[in-house]
């Protein structure tokens, strides 16, 4: 169940970043005054570490 | 005892809400419908969302004093406004050649002689020309003359509105 819950999350996630990068392209400035996209990258890859970890 | 499903999903949509609620956050701090947008600077906060300020760091003290030239400023302007205007106070003992300045598209600068009065100036820049990159307008403040021993100070009161 943890697996699903975190497999859900990290695919929402990486949509949502996906979404905030195609917005800060189209308008610069527009996401990366709120949130920091380079450590939103390390969050997902770090949250996809850890599922791989979780899933064995 | 909780279905598994149920909390699976009951995660699921929490995710999701979150995702567009940041999403609309994000959006809804992207547009902008009034005439005019103001910005009360804190020099004492060098980068904050909307303004970078003074900076190289190194040619300014705590307390606002130059110690060297030229300083540059960045603005966040979400949508093209025609006209900035900058006042503020600049304490200047001795008679200086003080000028502020807007980056425009050609790489060179619009500079404007501030006139101090009372130690407060009030500079209105036409932003037709001006260059907008990231959605960020550059600043510079020039006191070509400046000399080791000048103190000029900025005092922590600009006021930035820009208007269209």
């Amino acid at each position: 169940m943890i697996a699903t819950i975190c497999k859900d999350f990290f695919k929402i996630a990486f949509i949502v970043w996906l979404l905030l990068l195609f917005m800060e392209l189209i308008n610069p400035g527009m996401v990366q005054r709120f949130i920091n996209l380079e450590l939103g990258l390390y969050f997902l890859f770090i949250i996809y570490i850890l599922n791989k970890f979780i899933d064995r | 005892m909780i279905n598994k499903n149920i909390i699976i999903q009951f995660f699921r949509y929490l995710w999701v809400a979150i995702g567009i609620v940041i999403i609309l956050f994000i959006l809804s701090q992207a547009i902008y419908t009034k005439r005019n947008l103001e910005y009360n600077l804190d020099f004492s906060k060098t980068i904050t969302k909307d303004i970078k300020s003074w900076y190289p760091e190194q040619r300014l003290n705590n307390v606002f004093e130059l110690l060297a030239e030229p300083v540059y400023m960045k603005i966040y302007t979400p949508i093209d406004f025609e006209r900035l205007t900058v006042s503020g106070g600049i304490f200047s003992p001795a008679e200086n050649d003080i000028k502020l300045g807007i980056k425009q598209n050609d790489g060179s600068w619009d500079f404007q002689q501030i006139e101090i009065v009372d130690d407060y100036f009030s500079n209105v820049f036409d932003l037709t020309n001006a260059q907008i990159k990231n959605n960020q307008l550059e600043m510079i403040l020039s006191i070509p003359n400046m000399t080791s021993s000048a103190r000029i100070s900025l005092k922590n009161n600009w006021k930035l509105i820009l208007s269209r």
